[in-house]
């Protein structure tokens, strides 16, 4: 894909994301019922679950672009897993601030060191060292397969953190979308919720594909710079 | 080629954002049953979860559009030295 297709679709993904992350404003605080034992801070759910679950998401990509890495080597997953590395960062980031101000009314702290809670932040380090890994070391190919590993174990975490909820007694509320029995929301804030999703969702994929273009330039500058320090022997003229 | 950016069409997004925000949502609110008073703080919990997860937000855009300015103004002018060079 050349770099002006990426930006055209990233352009393209972040124009919907922003139309319904309009919609998704109007209906948390003109449509949705108020939830009757939280009240109006309940619609802090509206922005903290999806970005959980872009946050998830986006670690997944690490996970997979970060195993498949390992095993070809092909510097582009390397790219991808750093840029949907960034992206889950800044959204796990949203949750574990979001998540206090919900807490502080809800439960009357603003922290707690229960399950779920813990985990999240476990893996807001891990994805942090992830970052301080790929600096860590002179040779870039090996801090970039330092940083694949932590990538995978960090993603590792992730279902954890979901059924957390479910093995441990926890503050936290239980799953209400993804359950056995189907989700126990009222259909509006389900509607809402989903919009909300999928505008976090559009918005994450629209940043994800220009932070990628962002590295493929940037190798494109040092292979220029290789090619200029070293420059490969042209072809030998025919006799 | 690499300056080829797709160019925004402020008016379409103006409309569009009209549309939506005009749209009549007196019909929705009083389905959500009757209002209730809340306290000032849990107001403020709300307003600053949603501003700070769309500041984050525009951080991250902001670090992508300098990276990206940074590392065009470098291409360009390795080209630039290249093509002198030629």
């Amino acid at each position: 894909m050349s770099l002006r297709m990426i930006r055209w679709t990233a352009l393209t993904l972040a124009t919907a994301g922003l139309v319904l992350a309009v919609l998704f404003h109007w209906q948390v605080f003109f449509r949705v019922p108020t939830e009757a034992s939280m009240g109006l801070v309940q619609r802090i759910f509206y922005i903290h679950a999806p970005a959980a679950w872009v946050a998830f998401l986006a670690f997944g990509i690490v996970a997979l672009c970060s195993a498949v890495y390992l095993w070809l080597g092909e510097a582009r997953l390397d790219r991808a897993a750093l840029a949907a590395a960034e992206g889950g960062f800044v959204f796990t980031t949203i949750v574990l601030l979001t998540g206090p101000l919900w807490g502080k009314i809800a439960w009357g702290t603003w922290w707690t060191w229960e399950p779920r809670l813990t985990l999240t932040l476990l893996l807001w380090f891990i994805y942090l060292s992830y970052f301080l890994v790929r600096g860590a070391t002179e040779n870039p190919g090996r801090s970039q397969r330092f940083a694949a590993v932590v990538g995978i174990v960090g993603a590792l975490n992730i279902p954890l953190i979901h059924i957390s909820v479910l093995w441990f007694r926890s503050l936290h509320p239980q799953p209400v979308v993804v359950r056995a029995d189907g989700p126990s929301l009222h259909p509006d804030m389900l509607n809402t919720l989903l919009t909300a999703m999928g505008s976090f969702t559009l918005l994450f994929l629209a940043l994800f594909l220009l932070r990628y273009s962002v590295e493929r330039m940037g190798d494109r500058a040092d292979a220029l710079v290789r090619e200029q320090l070293h420059p490969t022997p042209g072809p030998t003229p025919r006799a | 080629m690499l300056r080829s950016y797709p160019r925004w069409k402020p008016v379409t997004l103006l409309v569009l954002l009209a549309l939506l925000l005009l749209f009549p949502a007196s019909d929705l609110v009083a389905q959500s049953g009757p209002s209730r008073a809340y306290p000032l703080r849990d107001y403020g919990h709300v307003f600053l979860a949603y501003a700070l997860a769309w500041l984050l937000l525009l951080g991250w855009v902001v670090r992508i559009v300098r990276q990206m300015a940074r590392v065009e103004a470098r291409l360009t002018a390795m080209e630039e030295e290249a093509g002198i060079g030629v």
